[in-house]
């Protein structure tokens, strides 16, 4: 038996983010290599939809198509759950069946030109080849209880072709759902606490960090939903007060606002032993979970600057997929 | 849902790219090679977990010395003693005799070993495992295991009570092959007579083949753990393990979502059989996670695993 750290591997993910060149490069334009979440023909659709206080986006994964719910509780806070499903994305269609959820059928017409590909346009690791257009068929979805649907079928949208650049100069342009406004951080690792629990098909991870500036706070579930994996994450960024850390990691207090509420305290004994109590919960779109009690671990250490950049980073963006891989306790080392 | 069992073979199938012939002078020198001592000391060919990028770049130097908070999992964990992975009292017993190990030569990974179990099949010379243990990843780097490949049905303590298996076609799925998808993570294999010149079929029997049911069933996971507290001497059996879900992960990867089961296993228990209505195999063991050394997961065995069926059994 193999054993398995992470499924999208966020020791590359790293790599990458410590790898990306800083000078400018010439440019060159080639398809995404096999393996990973690219493959070789890469087609993202790319659909958005206002329902209430929700953001609907559709989006593709490598062999999967994922539609993402967000809400976006204050300025400096989110929360996301992205429904993930076996499926296709071609330049002309996207179809998947998310089950008891709903289904996604539709096919691209295209309304623009198409894009002109030059080196200029490479800005990233990856860069887009964008053709705007009409999705026409089903985009059916109905929410936990229905606290969101989409029934539409007819939806302007865009195909992205992710073409790879052969070297780069800049890192990943996407534009986050919110601002953070602290600062990169600097060399120091970054003290957190953490609740984790995993079973055969579902995980829950809680993240505290305290940065020098202010403290950051992430939810992430992932569960198995028969036909669909259910990917969570939340964010709230703080001003201080809401996360106490002692210098020796051996007690704190965690209590963010907004999706978050509630707060948790953490405790351990010389022995070992170790407390975390409270009534700490995180609202999703279309789910509450409870972030105390059993049979949450709990955790307290430091990470180095790269993993904590790469949590907030994602986390930002509402980027629950890749955050899966954080999903492992292994992956936050205790002190 | 389109569903078939096999007991017999299909027909005739010709063997495709998928798959690799094991020159037969090679094969049968394979049997001699494989000397008691070699087999004990054969490792499970599986790919350690990536050590936690922070440990492993910023080395903290009082680290070893700190109370381990991380309680659960934090390290790979031992199965506790009393696992469920049983140990078989006589693995050459009927039926169970259909599960054995297999050896080969990994290259520089010295000798590897699996579990695999014989499958009914015209030609009475069919194995199936993982396809990591019989190519050692998809795409451009892998590469095949077809160096000393054996199957040796009932092993236990180093003793070969129905012989060694030569393999002679060495196959896979072609997502295994291509892409090195966990969601295809099948092999199959072709083997000569053992030394007294029995076919597999003929000294053990087959078990079975399913694909195409329902995921969710109740399994016996048969298999040969080597990792602690395992030795790898004796077969083990988790019987009648209820499946519990798919992995999220695998919704990611190509083909059908993978299964997971409550069975403590460890490795060298890749490619061990997941039997269901007795004697009817319909999943494999592909892998687990470290910090969750209680769940097994194995790959659904769909239409590609039919396909792959279909060309081993046809090989004279």
């Amino acid at each position: 038996m193999r054993r398995l750290a992470s499924s999208w591997g966020l020791v590359a993910a790293l790599a990458l983010a410590a790898a990306t060149p800083t000078s400018a490069a010439a440019s060159t334009l080639i398809e995404p290599a096999v393996g990973g979440q690219l493959s070789q023909r890469h087609f993202e659709p790319e659909i958005s939809l206002r329902r209430g206080r929700y953001w609907v986006t559709v989006g593709a994964r490598g062999a999967a198509v994922a539609l993402t719910v967000v809400s976006r509780h204050a300025s400096e806070s989110a929360a996301a759950s992205s429904y993930v499903a076996k499926g296709t994305a071609t330049g002309k269609l996207v179809w998947a069946d998310f089950g008891r959820f709903g289904r996604i059928s539709l096919r691209f017409h295209a309304t623009g030109p198409p894009p002109k590909l030059t080196r200029a346009r490479c800005h990233g690791h990856l860069t887009r080849a964008v053709r705007q257009g009409v999705f026409v068929g089903t985009l059916r979805f109905r929410g936990e209880d229905g606290y969101v649907a989409v029934d539409v079928h007819r939806v302007k949208g865009r195909i992205s072709r992710l073409l790879r650049c052969r070297r780069h100069h800049h890192g990943n342009r996407r534009r986050p759902l919110i601002g953070v406004r602290t600062s990169p951080f600097g060399n120091a690792e970054l003290p957190f606490l953490a609740a984790q629990w995993k079973t055969a098909t579902a995980a829950k991870t809680f993240v505290a960090l305290k940065d020098t500036h202010s403290p950051f706070f992430v939810a992430m579930t992932v569960a198995d939903a028969g036909l669909v994996s259910v990917y969570r994450v939340a964010l709230a960024l703080g001003h201080g007060p809401e996360l106490r850390l002692n210098g020796a990691l051996t007690a704190g207090r965690a209590s963010p606002g907004s999706p978050f509420s509630g707060e948790a305290t953490y405790s351990a004994g010389p022995d070992g032993s170790h407390a975390w109590e409270g009534s700490l919960a995180v609202s999703f779109p279309g789910a509450e979970e409870p972030l105390t009690g059993a049979p949450l671990e709990t955790a307290a250490g430091t990470l180095p600057p790269l993993t904590a950049l790469f949590l907030l980073r994602h986390a930002e963006r509402g980027d629950a997929i890749s955050l899966a891989g954080l999903n492992r306790p292994s992956l936050l080392r205790p002190r | 849902m389109l569903a078939a069992l096999v007991l017999t073979a299909t027909g005739a199938a010709s063997a495709q790219a998928s798959g690799i012939a094991v020159p037969a002078p090679a094969a049968r020198q394979a049997r001699g090679f494989w000397t008691p001592a070699r087999m004990r000391s054969a490792r499970p060919v599986e790919i350690a977990a990536p050590a936690a990028p922070t440990a492993a770049a910023h080395p903290r130097p009082d680290a070893a010395a700190a109370p381990q908070r991380i309680v659960a999992g934090a390290a790979p964990a031992d199965p506790a003693p009393g696992s469920n992975f049983g140990a078989i009292a006589d693995p050459t017993a009927p039926v169970l005799r259909q599960n054995g190990v297999v050896f080969f030569q990994a290259g520089l990974f010295g000798l590897g070993r699996c579990s695999a179990t014989s499958v009914s099949a015209p030609n009475r010379s069919v194995v199936f495992t993982a396809g990591h243990c019989v190519h050692s990843e998809g795409g451009r780097r892998g590469h095949w295991y077809r160096e000393s490949w054996v199957f040796v049905p009932g092993y236990r303590y180093g003793q070969r009570p129905f012989g060694a298996f030569p393999a002679k076609w060495l196959d896979t799925t072609r997502g295994w092959l291509t892409t090195g998808t966990e969601n295809e993570d099948v092999a199959a294999a072709v083997v000569m007579p053992n030394e007294r010149g029995e076919r597999l079929g003929d000294a053990v029997g087959g078990a079975g083949i399913a694909w195409g049911l329902q995921a969710k069933q109740v399994f016996d996971v048969h298999g040969y753990p080597v990792g602690p507290p395992f030795d790898g001497e004796t077969q083990r059996l988790c019987s009648q393990t209820p499946f519990l879900g798919h992995d999220p992960a695998s919704v990611f990867g190509r083909g059908p979502f993978n299964l997971a089961v409550g069975c403590e296993v460890t490795g060298g228990a890749s490619g061990g059989g997941w039997t269901i209505r007795g004697d009817v195999l319909n999943s494999v063991t592909d892998y687990g996670y470290a910090e969750d050394p209680g769940t097994d997961y194995g790959a659904y065995f769909g239409r590609e695993v039919g396909r792959l069926y279909k060309r081993v059994a046809g090989i004279q």
